[in-house]
């Protein structure tokens, strides 16, 4: 699963230990995320987009179906 | 910045305190086993009551640092609890074999020596290491 994590959390200057922060996780999990080695739960995922204001599908793409 | 970002302190204070309380647990097993067991032999050596009770005593403390891996475990977050719950699998598959490969060589007779509940307990401990360190290695 491809996602546009790095590019949404550089676009608003924030660092991956404030993402990590804001969706309660650590710093490495969201590392993990966006070199694309880990794929987060749904609800992660949820928070996510909740956090950037965007629909999920637009933050988490899958490749399958591309 | 904004949003959930009150979530922060909860989840490092929740990691940083399960820790905490799973190394005093830890501790507080390892010092009631070397009482169960140095005591049972050199001190109270012909008391059962005593025995019996530091052993009791090493058995509930026991239980809590059980609890406490548990909590520890729950506060982390999930590709954490997926990297210890691949290396828990990996700790545990290789203890069973190597453990009933090692009693099977025992009752052969095979060994030149007695196999040790310890040396499990220390592969075990060995394999869960390098398979979280192995594992955070993967994700990083």
């Amino acid at each position: 699963m491809n996602n546009r994590l790095k590019v949404l959390r550089a676009e608003r200057d924030w660092t991956q230990a404030q993402l990590a922060d804001a969706l309660g996780v650590s710093r490495q999990t969201v590392n993990a995320i966006e070199k694309g080695k880990f794929d987060p739960s749904l609800p992660l995922a949820f928070k996510a987009a909740r956090l950037f204001r965007m629909p999920i599908e637009e933050i988490f793409i899958d490749e399958a179906a591309s | 910045m904004t949003g959930t970002s009150s979530e922060a302190p909860h989840f490092k204070k929740g990691v940083a305190q399960s820790t905490r309380q799973l190394a005093i647990w830890t501790v507080a097993w390892l010092v009631s086993l070397a009482i169960a067991t140095f005591g049972s032999t050199l001190v109270w050596d012909s008391n059962l009551t005593l025995k019996l009770s530091s052993i009791l005593i090493n058995l509930l403390i026991g239980i809590g640092t059980i609890k406490a891996n548990v909590r520890h475990i729950q506060s982390l977050d999930e590709m954490m609890q997926r990297v210890h719950l691949e290396a828990m699998g990996m700790a545990m598959g290789i203890a069973i074999v190597a453990g009933i490969s090692l009693s099977v060589l025992s009752t052969a007779e095979v060994l030149p020596f007695k196999v040790d509940i310890s040396v499990i307990v220390m592969l075990l401990g060995l394999v869960y290491g390098i398979g979280t360190v192995v594992g955070m290695r993967r994700y990083k």
